[in-house]
C-alpha cells in the first residue's frame, strides 16, 4: 500500500486573544508501521484547564494505539474503543490529582486509525471527520453532536459520554480524509442539506495532493497555520481552529 | 507551478457560506394606558437605543432576532427580524393589560421560530423572552404561568421580567418562574435596561459549546434594577 502524507495546524482564536484565554485545541499525529494515528481535541470554551484537559486527552489516545498495525478490523475497534476509555480515566485521575471538578477539563475527541485493514474512526461531540475514496466526492462519518442549542455539544468528561461515543471502522479503501474542530465546520459542512462541502474538502486536500512528501510534511503544516490565521478565515470566525488532512493518492507533482 | 500557489498553497480553498446561527429574543411590552406620558417616551427611546447597540456589533447584528408583542390588546409590533435589518417602532400607550394572553403568544412564537429554524438546518441559542410591565394582569394568567414554568424548566427559553413603576411586583414573582424571579427598573432606565439586553445578547451570539453566558449582574447599587 502506499504511504500516507499528512500535514496539520491548530491556532489560538481571536476570540481567546480578547480573553487571553489559552488555545484549548490540540492535534497529534502518528505515523509508524504504515498506521496513521490523527487525533484532535477541542477544550471546552470556559472550563478553566480544558486545554490540559485536551492535551491529556490526545497524548494518551496516541500512546495507546502504537504497535497496532498487524490487528484485524475488530480488533482494532475494540483497541480504539479502549484507548479512548483510557484517556477518559486519565482525565479523571488529573482532576482528583488536583483537587479540581473533572468539568473543567471538558473537551472534545476526534480520532482516524488508518490501517491497511481499514480506518477506524472515533468522535464525541462537535467538529467533523470526512474521508474520501479517491475521487471528489466526501462524506462526513458522525454529523456534528449538538444538544438543542448552538452553544452545546458532549464533552469526554460527561458521565455518559462513553455511552455517546461514535465508532466504527470503514473497511472500505479510503484515500483521503480529514479533522478539523468545529471552529473550520461553518466553512466546511453544508448545515442545511447536512453534507460535506466537497468544494472545501478538494481544494484543501489539493497542495496536499501536490506533495511528494512520506509522512508528515512540516512545510505545508506551516503554510495550513498561516491560513488559519488569514483574514478571510478569521473574518468568519472567531473560536480556536485546528485542522488535520491526509493523503496516499499517487502525488500530483510533475516527476514524483 | 505558479508562485503565487507556492507562497499561498491554500489561498484557493473554498467555503461554503452557512446560514448564520439565529440568537431570538421576543420582547413582551406593556403599552397600556398607564404607560402613557414619559414612561412611553422612554421606553421608546431605549428601543432605539438597543437598535443601535445590536447594529453597532457586526456578528450579533447577523444574528440576534428580535421580535416586538405589545399588550393590550396583544399586538405584534414586530415579528422576528435579524438585528441588522430591525427599525425601532415609536410606541403609543392605550388599552388594558391582558399579560396572561401576551405571555402565551409570546411561546407559542418560540416554539413556532424554532420549528423554522430546524426546517432550514439553521442553528440557534436559546430564546429569550423579555416581558417588561407597569401593572398588574387584567386577564386570567394561569395558563400563562404554567407554560413559563414548565418552558423554563425544560430549558425552552429564558424568560426574563421588568416591573416598572407601580407594577404589581407580588404579581409578577408568582407568574414568573421560581428560578427567575421579577426585576424592579430604577426609576425610569429603560435605556440601562436596553443596553443590557444588547450586550447580553451579543454575548450569547457569539458563545461556543461549554460556556455558560455570564450575564452582567443587573441589580448591583448602580445597575438598572433592584430585585
Amino acid at each position: 500500500m502506499t504511504e500516507w502524507r499528512f500535514a496539520s495546524a491548530v491556532t489560538v482564536g481571536l476570540s481567546h486573544k480578547r480573553t487571553e484565554t489559552p488555545c484549548q485545541d490540540r492535534v497529534l499525529c502518528e505515523y509508524a508501521d504504515g498506521v496513521l494515528v490523527a487525533v484532535a481535541a477541542d477544550g471546552a470554551g470556559s472550563a478553566k484547564h480544558s486545554d490540559d484537559g485536551a492535551d491529556v486527552v490526545v497524548r494518551s489516545v496516541t500512546e495507546s494505539l502504537q504497535h497496532i498495525s498487524t490487528l484485524h478490523p475488530d480488533a482494532l475497534l475494540d483497541r480504539l474503543r479502549v484507548a479512548i476509555d483510557q484517556a477518559r480515566s486519565a482525565v479523571v485521575s488529573l482532576a482528583e490529582a488536583r483537587s479540581v471538578p473533572i468539568r473543567e477539563f471538558a473537551c472534545t475527541l476526534l480520532v482516524v486509525v488508518a490501517t491497511d485493514n481499514g480506518t477506524a474512526c472515533a468522535h464525541l461531540g462537535d467538529g467533523v471527520i470526512a474521508v474520501c475514496d479517491g475521487g471528489e466526492e466526501w462524506s462526513w462519518v458522525f454529523w456534528p453532536q449538538r444538544g438543542e442549542y448552538a452553544n452545546t455539544t458532549r464533552f469526554m468528561t460527561d458521565a455518559d459520554a462513553m455511552s455517546h461515543l461514535n465508532i466504527e471502522i470503514i473497511r472500505s479503501p479510503i484515500t483521503d480524509f480529514a479533522i478539523m474542530t468545529d471552529g473550520l465546520e461553518p466553512l466546511a459542512l453544508d448545515y442545511a442539506s447536512q453534507v460535506a462541502h466537497n468544494p472545501f474538502f478538494n481544494s484543501i486536500l489539493k497542495p496536499l495532493h501536490r506533495s511528494s512528501c512520506i509522512g508528515c510534511d512540516a512545510p505545508l503544516s506551516d503554510a495550513l497555520l498561516e491560513f488559519l490565521n488569514a483574514p478571510r478565515v478569521t473574518d468568519q470566525v472567531d473560536d480556536d481552529l485546528s485542522i488535520i488532512i491526509a493523503s496516499r493518492r499517487p502525488s500530483t507533482s510533475p516527476g514524483s | 507551478m505558479d508562485p503565487s500557489l507556492e507562497q499561498q498553497p491554500f489561498g484557493a480553498v473554498e467555503f461554503i457560506k452557512n446560514p448564520e446561527m439565529r440568537c431570538p429574543c421576543i420582547l413582551l411590552l406593556d403599552t397600556s394606558g398607564s404607560m402613557s406620558g414619559n414612561k412611553i417616551d422612554q421606553l421608546n427611546e431605549g428601543l432605539r437605543v438597543f437598535e443601535r447597540e445590536l447594529k453597532s456589533d457586526s456578528l450579533a447584528a447577523k444574528r440576534v432576532e428580535v421580535a416586538i408583542v405589545t399588550f393590550g390588546p396583544v399586538q405584534a409590533a414586530q415579528v422576528f427580524v435579524t438585528a441588522d435589518a430591525f427599525v425601532a417602532p415609536t410606541l403609543a400607550a392605550s388599552g388594558d393589560t391582558p399579560m396572561g394572553a401576551a405571555i402565551e403568544e409570546a411561546v407559542q412564537m418560540v416554539a413556532n421560530r424554532k420549528q423554522d429554524y430546524k426546517a432550514a438546518g439553521v442553528q440557534y441559542y436559546r430564546p429569550w423572552i423579555f416581558l417588561m410591565t407597569d401593572g398588574a394582569p387584567t386577564d386570567d394568567v394561569s395558563r400563562a404561568t404554567a407554560l413559563l414554568r414548565e418552558g423554563e424548566a425544560s430549558k425552552k427559553f429564558n424568560f426574563f421580567c421588568v416591573g416598572v413603576d407601580s407594577a404589581d411586583m407580588g404579581k409578577l414573582a408568582s407568574i414568573s418562574p421560581p428560578t427567575r424571579q421579577p426585576l424592579k427598573l430604577r426609576g425610569l432606565s429603560f435605556r440601562e435596561m436596553f443596553l443590557w439586553i444588547s450586550n447580553s445578547l451579543s454575548s450569547q451570539s457569539k458563545s461556543q459549546p461549554g460556556t455558560e453566558v455570564a450575564l452582567v449582574n443587573p441589580t448591583t447599587p448602580t445597575g438598572w434594577a433592584s430585585v
